[in-house]
């Protein structure tokens, strides 16, 4: 039988909580954490790219809740076993978010289903449209 | 002059519905400029008719959400519950599993190239798949005990009956005895044909790099020589106690991709003639553990993945106490229908396109799940 080359999680770990969080879980087989900070998922994303070779992005999942949006960032690896789930909340008062697209490129197609559901927008990806200013521009309101 | 926005669309039966795919492409002289794959009138967000049902009554819908994958969904909606409520299941129900799903990613297969053969018109050839696929088919059947292809078979905490030893054994026949005389007449008739290696080779290459930064996964990422395997990488049920070998090709052309669906039939038989020799070793009466449904959780979630027929299937399950949450399952087709098919370069006619639809393992209402 061919070695199994997942390299043992325990760096992962202590890389995580040095630069990124301390409040960190073990679900499953999942390293789940939530960013308390919005603007630094597009950083930790980076960083789990580049330093642990998490080049595949699973999925995103968006929950929606009475007054936000927590959307989670599903990530693999084909170095370590864990799958890292990074969670981030959206206040529903100004949906707009940053698109990971430039990291991921699949995140566009995720982030455009995303924007026809519930309407949120990722700035920097083409594909999401404001849905209320697309509308007054079709119906020629503006002019 | 005011227009008026577009608010109703014509809306269509969603029965009428199930399946559809549009072709929308730019022409120019002849070759294509770009190509989008309509899937709006599958668009049905399938994931919605489960929120808020039991994790008991929702068991019974999951093998409806594929008819190429079922036991698949069941699979891995099954780890997903057994994490979240921390269940063991017993050895002879993971045995049991993993020759389901074999037994589905060889039908599965037999149904990709009878598409793609059909698409290059090798007529023949698609009337032997389908009917062989009948009969991988019935064997399935038969360890249901009833007529439905789409019942559940596999759920959570283990196997919903037991299947005895000597079905096992009629099944092993089946595939030594005939199946495994077939595939050296596939080979004859198709692989080793000369007018597919001429229509095939070097035709709807895939660059290694572009299918590696586009999340291509399963049967497209082994076809241009990438070795991963979650069955082998990130094994689930009890895949590390088997052994098969991880095939893998220079470069991704059609050729590659249709012979990639014939190893892995190969792999899937190794697989479970290696899982027979394991199931002798433990007692047909353990085969499902119970799970308490009425035990208070409160909200929990977990992230589950397998190597499904076409690549990576996975789910994403919240619970709370026994009502789902949040449910998302994501399918290798939802990639490879909308992402993949565009970053195909080259010159292309229309006539050209079915084909190298069909070799992207695309199963249409897995696309919006």
């Amino acid at each position: 039988m061919e070695e199994n080359k997942y390299a043992d999680s325990t760096f992962l770990l202590r890389d995580i909580k040095d630069l990124i969080t301390d409040n960190i879980s073990l679900i499953g087989d999942s390293i789940y954490f939530k960013l308390e900070e919005k603007k630094v998922l597009t950083y930790t994303l980076n960083f789990l790219f580049n330093k642990w070779n998490f080049k595949y992005l699973s999925t995103i999942v968006v929950i929606e809740k009475e007054n936000g949006f927590e959307l989670k960032y599903i990530i693999n690896s084909t170095t370590v076993k864990q799958n890292v789930i990074v969670e981030v909340f959206l206040g529903k008062t100004k949906p707009v978010f940053t698109s990971i697209d430039m990291i991921y490129p699949v995140a566009a197609i995720f982030e455009k289903e995303i924007n026809k559901k519930y309407g949120i927008i990722f700035e920097g990806n083409p594909e999401t449209k404001n849905i209320v200013s697309n509308y007054i521009e079709v119906s020629g309101e503006d002019s | 002059m005011r227009k008026k926005f577009p608010f109703i669309v014509n809306r269509i039966s969603t029965e009428v519905a199930l399946g559809n795919i549009t072709f929308e492409f730019n022409l120019d002289n002849f070759s294509f400029k770009d190509l989008d794959l309509n899937f709006e009138n599958e668009r049905k967000n399938r994931n919605i008719f489960l929120k808020g049902k039991s994790i008991k009554s929702s068991t019974k819908l999951i093998p409806k959400l594929s008819f190429v994958q079922s036991h698949h969904f069941q699979e891995v909606f099954s780890l997903a519950v057994e994490d979240i409520y921390n269940v063991q299941i017993p050895d002879r129900a993971k045995i049991l599993r993993m020759i389901i799903l074999e037994i589905e990613r060889i039908s599965a297969s037999l149904l990709f190239l009878s598409a793609i053969s059909s698409s290059l018109g090798f007529h023949t050839f698609r009337y032997w798949v389908l009917k062989d696929r009948e009969m991988l088919l019935s064997i399935l059947k038969t360890f249901k005990k009833d007529e439905n292809i789409l019942t559940d078979l596999i759920v959570p905490g283990g196997i919903k009956k037991t299947i005895y030893n000597s079905e096992i054994e009629r099944m092993s026949e089946f595939l030594e005895k005939y199946f495994k005389r077939i595939l050296l007449d596939y080979e004859k008739i198709f692989f080793k044909n000369i007018a597919l290696i001429s229509k095939t080779r070097n035709f709807g290459i895939f660059e290694k790099e572009i299918l590696k930064k586009n999340n291509a996964t399963g049967l497209l990422l082994r076809s241009c020589g990438i070795k991963f395997d979650l069955r082998k990488n990130a094994p689930y049920e009890m895949y590390d106690k088997v052994e098969f070998p991880i095939y893998n090709f220079e470069i991704s052309d059609l050729y590659n991709r249709i012979l990639s669906l014939y190893l892995e039939i190969k792999n899937s038989i190794t697989i479970i003639e290696s899982s027979l020799k394991l199931l002798n070793e433990t007692s047909p009466e353990d085969f499902l553990e119970k799970i308490d449904y009425g035990e208070k959780m409160g909200k929990r979630f977990s992230f589950k993945r397998i190597e499904g027929v076409n690549g990576e299937l996975s789910i994403y399950l919240e619970v709370n106490d026994s009502k789902i949450e949040h449910i998302k399952f994501t399918s290798p087709s939802f990639i490879n229908g909308l992402l993949l098919i565009n970053k195909l370069e080259g010159d292309y006619k229309p006539f050209d396109i079915p084909v190298i639809y069909s070799s992207l393992f695309i199963v249409p209402m897995e696309v919006y799940l």
